[in-house]
């Protein structure tokens, strides 16, 4: 009997020598590995990467994940001891915030200076502001490589059918009417009067535009958006507040039917494909899509705009991603090598006629005719026009998906005082939760 | 009397097909998407191979869907086998035990089966993440044994103990030992059973999404997280998400095949009292 | 010890540590907080009592999944059997072409749920997928909202379900069909009994305890249904297909990360299942 043992011990002890064998890698090749985000930029950057390789003899593994399981998988990466990835893409975002809480994240600052040639300077400073956490003092822990900026689109055709001349529309309210029209005239054939966010994990930073375009000029902590006070008494009762969420909620009634379960991907998707005349509050970035004929039907009808003032105000938000580095990777020399390259000047030529958004000032300038005129006017007046918008607190997860319950049934013609009073109780909840005040 | 029972049959012919349409309609729609042609293409049959040709090998390409086939099949198998091995000893005792107390250890087994996996896999990815085993192919190997061991045991067990003992008797007679006895005389016998077993458990492990979600990460990474992050930025190509939803299928259908005539006994395993 | 128990130890060895010891371990941090988004709340891990357990009682997060998922159990299940149980007659009842038909009929079972929610996913979009387009091709007037309005996501996700594993009960209730003695059908052809009396009297006693299985076994996979909310809804509209599994998932890891709440969860969840299945087991047997 003793033998049996001895056999299924030996057997299993086999298994995994194999298996530890096998996972067993060269160690004279420097290699780092590296996480995207599936992405214009990441499909921009991916042919170019044996171009690194030649340049700096470094092998790159790379990994390439949807959204849909890319943030769980970073948080489940970060965590770790020995994190799977030396290079990942990350966000201005709870995410980001969390492993800052942690020390997840190397600091970059050290590096940034050491290459004159690189030039950190001409990358937009309120963009690397995102990744400034907790606050605009902060170290850095990302290296933007594109930004994104909420702007609307509309389709230029639909409107002239319709005879409305954009230039006429000057605030939110003439947009509404136009929808209005627009719905009546198109619902029939398919194509809904307007497409936004609504059942998005993302929508929260979206919303922030819509609300910002109401907030005006009153003082508001970055962190902790318009919803909390400097003493954490909630805020969404305020009228601009709820004016911002009834805003998306009337849009979101005008959108496709199932558009409340919309994410970026089903608006695009939709937009795209001409199944809608407007699209809200969303990222610069989706113009690549829109404008590029093997993803597209509406090439060269769409019209770009900075979102229209309201009575109270004009403003939106922006968004960014940039490449960070674990604090544990064995190998963060190497890891910003890559970081380097992958966001110099160079590079960013290269990948901004995908990304519409690139980061460098320069870039920019020189990437006006391939934007268009239109693109780029548009584009940059939601710049000068956009506040930065972050969440970054204990619990702001609870308050982003609370957020996203309100929305959802304000569309479904829940009365938004009530709803919104609800959403005040609940934030307070939160707030002593998580011992904020 | 004829022509009733004719309308009668007809009329079962009539509703089983209408049934068969609804099951097979969306997996004949998956497959034609699969070879769609990009938008403005003429369709020709050259267009649809040439189709074919892309949206197989794209998929084959995105979010380490190659890997993550290879992967699947190594943890698959020596997931499979591992529960094979230890299995089968325990089956036989059960089988062949006169004991009571044994009956209890089987309820235990279909105890096990009824619990949600979350119970078992946040403290083991904390476990993981403490000793190492996080993402690593003898983790995930260790994981499924939570559903392959306790699976192949009952299945093992059904097939023994249909199996008349009076050929061990015989072999103990002349003197094998119980080892002996078990791979020399019970194994052989059973081995359809076996092999329809580990088919079984090579399958669920094949289409299991919530282990490789939890444990792994991308050295360690299955089909079914390959194909859950299809959807992103870039795929908005459905033809490659359903090319890639097919390729992962393939080996299942395989499979499906040769124990057709085993599924029953692998559907109802441990709940059925003989 | 005698030689046969020692050939058990390698499997009840490994299955103590893989299957118990998660399980007990577990049950010990649900009795912890142990929240690792807080600064450095991986190494911070307090005993906390019943604390967990009481917030669960007051979550009502968790209330809504645990509804969520029995309507939508049972609503599969309810269209699963009798689905089941009418193909598995069929099945039994024709002469030519039965193995055909069983083919078409479990073709679904042989895919993985991962595929099922994606290929559904895109069937059941409401403006692209082809379901609706084919609706309104043969007259309905407006399309129809499957998976984003919150009093139809749960039976379309039932349905799709219903989609997916009816085959399973076919396949088990059809077993217990053929497990009848054809001498006792032929008898009961002879006397002249009614089709009705056949089934009440013959095949109803004969597939029961086949149909129990089933019911047992379908009932625990759905209760633990995972995939579909996750990757067809993600728990929306709102939170109106949130199942708990899928709850438990981002409380833990998906986005919470929190290891103390989230072991109390799914403890809970898990003694839950069991006390169904365990109810219903008893019941069952009172009956005999």
């Amino acid at each position: 009997m003793k033998k049996s043992i001895a056999v299924i011990t030996i057997l299993l002890m086999s298994v995994m020598l194999i298996f530890a064998s096998g996972n067993s890698e060269d160690q004279s090749t420097r290699t780092i590995r590296v996480l995207l985000n599936a992405h214009p930029w990441q499909e921009a950057i991916e042919p170019l990467l044996d171009d690194f390789t030649a340049q700096t003899g470094i092998e790159v593994e790379l990994t390439v994940l949807g959204e849909d399981v890319y943030w769980d998988r970073v948080t489940l990466g970060l965590s770790s001891d020995e994190p799977p990835f030396d290079v990942f893409m990350l966000s201005p975002n709870q995410t980001g915030f969390v492993a800052y809480q942690n020390g997840w994240i190397a600091a970059l600052d050290d590096y940034v200076g050491q290459n004159p040639d690189y030039d950190f300077g001409d990358i937009y400073p309120y963009v690397v502001d995102g990744f400034r956490y907790p606050d605009t003092s902060g170290h850095i822990y990302g290296i933007p490589l594109t930004m994104e900026v909420y702007m609307m689109f509309y389709r230029k055709d639909l409107l002239a059918e319709q005879g409305i001349d954009a230039a006429s529309l000057k605030t939110l309210d003439d947009w509404m009417e136009v929808l209005e029209k627009l719905d009546q005239a198109y619902s029939d054939q398919g194509i809904s009067a307007a497409v936004i966010r609504g059942q998005d994990p993302t929508m929260p930073d979206e919303l922030l535009a819509a609300v910002a375009n109401h907030w005006g000029d009153r003082p508001f902590i970055p962190q902790r958006m318009f919803y909390f006070d400097e003493n954490w008494n909630t805020r969404f009762t305020d009228p601009d507040i709820v004016a911002g969420f009834e805003d998306w909620a009337k849009i979101l009634s005008y959108g496709p039917v199932g558009s409340e379960a919309f994410t970026w991907y089903d608006c695009t998707t939709a937009f795209a494909s001409g199944a809608a005349a407007t699209y809200w509050f969303d990222a610069s970035l989706f113009a690549s899509t829109f404008e590029d004929p093997e993803q597209s039907v509406i090439v060269g009808n769409v019209g770009y705009l900075p979102v229209p003032p309201t009575e109270t105000g004009h403003a939106t938000t922006h968004w960014g991603w940039g490449l960070a580095i674990p604090e544990k990777s064995p190998v963060k020399d190497d890891a910003w090598a890559f970081v380097e390259w992958a966001t110099s000047k160079g590079i960013e030529t290269q990948t901004a006629p995908q990304t519409y958004g690139p980061v460098r000032a320069s870039t920019w300038v020189e990437m006006e005719p391939v934007f268009g005129e239109e693109f780029s006017s548009a584009a940059s007046e939601a710049l000068s026009i956009s506040i930065p918008g972050y969440m970054y607190f204990d619990g702001a997860r609870e308050v982003c998906d609370r957020i996203i319950d309100a929305v959802i049934a304000m569309s479904k013609g829940a009365d938004s005082a009530a709803t919104m009073e609800t959403l005040d109780k609940q934030a307070q909840e939160i707030v002593q939760k998580y011992n904020l005040q | 009397m004829n022509m009733r029972k004719t309308a009668d049959s007809l009329w079962r012919y009539l509703l089983l097909s209408l049934i068969s349409l609804i099951f097979l309609l969306p997996i004949v729609w998956l497959a034609v998407v699969s070879v769609e042609t990009p938008r403005n293409a003429e369709v020709s049959l050259s267009s649809v191979m040439s189709a074919l040709i892309d949206n197989y090998s794209d998929a084959w390409k995105t979010g380490g869907f190659e890997s993550a086939f290879m992967n699947t099949f190594i943890i698959s198998i020596f997931a499979v086998l591992l529960s094979d091995i230890l299995g089968l000893p325990m089956a036989f005792v059960l089988a062949r035990a006169k004991n009571m107390g044994y009956g209890f250890l089987e309820r235990v087994l279909f105890f096990f089966r009824m619990l949600p996996e979350m119970v078992f896999l946040l403290p083991l990815f904390v476990i993981y993440r403490k000793i190492g085993l996080f993402d690593t192919a003898i983790g995930m190997v260790l994981a499924f044994q939570i559903i392959t061991l306790p699976y192949t045991v009952v299945l093992l067990k059904s097939y023994i103990y249909k199996l008349s003992p009076s050929l061990e008797d015989a072999g103990r007679v002349d003197g094998c030992t119980e080892m002996q006895v078990l791979f020399r005389i019970t194994t052989p016998a059973i081995a359809t059973g076996l092999a329809a077993t580990s088919i079984l458990c090579f399958i669920s492990i094949w289409t299991n999404l919530m282990f490789p979600l939890v444990l792994s990460y991308s050295e360690a990474q299955t089909v079914s997280i390959a194909i859950a992050s299809f959807k992103g930025y870039g795929t908005f190509k459905w033809s490659t998400m359903a090319a890639g939803a097919v390729l992962t299928t393939l080996p299942q259908l395989v499979l499906f095949g040769f124990i057709n005539k085993y599924l029953v006994a692998g559907l109802t395993a441990g709940a059925v009292k003989e | 010890m005698k030689t046969q128990t020692r050939f058990m130890i390698p499997a009840l060895v490994v299955m103590a540590i893989v299957i118990l010891g998660p399980l007990m371990w577990g049950i010990g941090v649900s009795f912890c907080d142990w929240n690792w988004a807080e600064p450095n709340g991986m190494d911070n891990i307090r005993v906390s009592g019943i604390k967990n357990y009481i917030e669960m009682l007051q979550d009502p997060l968790f209330r809504n999944s645990i509804l969520n998922t029995f309507l939508f159990s049972f609503i599969a299940l309810a269209v699963e059997f009798i689905l089941g149980m009418a193909c598995a007659l069929l099945l039994n009842s024709i002469r030519n072409g039965a193995l055909l038909y069983r083919t078409a009929l479990m073709f679904p079972l042989m895919l993985s749920d991962i595929v099922v929610a994606l290929m559904f996913k895109m069937l059941l979009n409401p403006s692209q997928g082809i379901l609706n387009r084919m609706l309104m091709a043969v007259g309905m007037a407006s399309p129809i909202n499957w998976v984003g309005d919150a009093s139809l996501v749960i039976p379309s996700l039932a349905l799709v379900d219903a989609w997916w594993q009816s085959g399973n009960l076919t396949l088990i209730i059809l077993a217990g069909l053929q497990s009848i003695p054809q001498s006792l059908i032929d008898m009961s052809m002879v006397d002249g009994a009614s089709a009705f009396t056949r089934f009440r009297y013959i095949v109803f006693p004969y597939t029961q305890p086949f149909i129990k299985t089933a019911i047992v076994l379908r009932l625990i996979d759905l209760m633990r249904v995972f995939t579909l909310p996750w990757a067809i809804t993600g728990g929306g509209p709102g939170r109106a297909s949130e199942m708990t599994q899928v709850f438990i998932y981002t409380q833990g890891m998906g986005k919470y990360m929190r290891m103390g709440y989230s072991n109390a969860l799914a403890v809970t969840f898990a003694l839950i299942v069991v006390v169904v299945i365990a109810f219903i087991q008893k019941c069952w047997k009172a009956e005999e």
